[in-house]
């Protein structure tokens, strides 16, 4: 996706919910600017600041990015890039699934601490 | 009109800017770069796993809203560890990244290394590369460095990073003529030259290329020696550069990696000589030899 349909979609989201730039730049803690060049195609949003604009508007990074038609913030289904690897060993499996696991548990006491 | 299947090309330029824009981002730079500072700043969990836990060296997870790296710990060269988490960093950093990690299955497999085809392997090897050894930091340490491998282990020990991603990174940037060359069981996997290697075309050997007989490194091959062990000496720049447009006397360092069999061979130079300053030192060094001068006159040396 280019970075005017990103912007695209952005503002598309904002003008369905009724919301300004402004009070998107309050609640994802992004300058004004930075919001209205990722709106125009100026800029690219980077990862933090597609992390920030996700939880603001409650939508997956994913479908900002154009990459799903799903809005809805993906479920525990972990998604996993590797380096140097072949073929995953069933010990391998069993540590990312710890790993996955702790994930989970840590975002979901990061949201109830309202550290999100 | 039929589709052309042409597979996506890796934008380098791409995965620096986007290393450069986290290092800006930070509210200062020291060295080595804190790879877990910058994770914890980006709300990344950050895990090391020993060799029995898992069988890859790195990955970057996502679930639910979190991220996470995985590394394995048990590879004994720190600077490695530190480039597979700098690399998955970038699988982060760089959005049109998250399309790789978000297609297809949940589980997307892949293989790195300096050499990899893969767009995205690339882009984040050049990420890590530009995050742990931040370009103008790296000429400004080159500059302040010695020459050779000596030169590419006081970078290595200053950026905390491994002796060959320092030598790749100081061959691609350093001012001076230098090739650095990764070799195993006396064949040749990979070389990297400095611009100026460039301009004479001794930048490039094909894969699996014998190692010369007439060098250093051949003749570690051919007598074999601890891991770690060092040896210097000289070659002929004609001796590895098959399509080298000059030849010349190069210096050579060679380190065994200790790992796979691998050596790093560091060819250097002060400069490279223009063709007149070696047909001078050609006739220095024999003393039959006589000059001309401009009205055809000899001259003796």
């Amino acid at each position: 996706m280019s970075k005017q349909e990103v912007g695209g979609r952005i503002k598309q989201i904002i003008e369905t919910r009724g919301l300004t730039q402004a009070q998107l730049s309050a609640k994802s803690g992004l300058p004004p600017a930075t919001i209205s060049h990722f709106i125009t195609g100026f800029r690219t949003p980077g990862t933090s600041s597609l992390r920030k604009l996700s939880r603001a508007l409650g939508v997956s990074v994913e479908y900002l990015l154009g990459i799903s038609e799903e809005p809805k913030i993906a479920g525990d289904e972990a998604k996993v890039i590797f380096r140097n690897a072949q073929q995953l060993s069933e010990e391998s499996l069993k540590t990312l699934a710890t790993f996955s696991q702790m994930l989970i548990d840590q975002d979901a006491k990061k949201k109830k601490d309202g550290g999100d | 009109m039929a589709a052309t299947n042409v597979p996506p090309k890796a934008d380098l330029r791409r995965a620096a800017d986007a290393a450069r824009g986290l290092l800006e981002s930070l509210p200062s730079i020291e060295l080595p770069i804190d790879l877990v500072a910058i994770a914890r700043g980006l709300d990344i969990e950050v895990r090391a796993a020993a060799q029995q836990e898992i069988d890859f060296s790195g990955c970057l997870m996502h679930v639910g809203g979190a991220w996470g790296i995985l590394y394995r710990d048990d590879i004994p060269v720190p600077g490695f560890r530190r480039f597979t988490v700098a690399h998955e960093l970038g699988h982060f950093e760089i959005a049109a990244h998250h399309a790789v990690i978000f297609s297809g299955a949940s589980m997307h497999v892949s293989e790195s290394g300096f050499t990899s085809h893969l767009w995205y392997e690339q882009e984040a090897d050049h990420f890590a590369a530009e995050l742990l050894m931040p370009e103008e930091l790296f000429r400004d340490a080159i500059r302040n460095s010695a020459i050779g491998l000596p030169a590419i282990k006081h970078l290595a020990e200053t950026f905390n990073t491994s002796l060959t991603s320092t030598a790749i990174r100081y061959a691609k940037l350093s001012p001076d003529p230098v090739a650095i060359v990764v070799s195993a069981e006396d064949r040749i996997l990979y070389c990297f030259a400095s611009p100026c290697m460039k301009a004479i075309r001794a930048d490039w050997i094909e894969r699996a290329t014998k190692v010369p007989a007439a060098s250093e490194t051949g003749r570690h091959f051919k007598t074999g020696a601890p891991p770690g062990a060092e040896r210097e000496g000289r070659s002929y720049l004609s001796a590895w550069f098959a399509n080298a447009a000059r030849d010349h006397e190069f210096a050579e360092d060679m380190v065994d990696l200790g790992r796979y069999g691998r050596t790093l061979t560091v060819l250097h130079a002060a400069q490279i000589p223009d063709e007149e300053e070696m047909l001078d030192q050609d006739l220095k060094d024999d003393p039959e030899a006589h000059k001309f001068n401009r009205d055809g006159k000899r001259i003796s040396w």
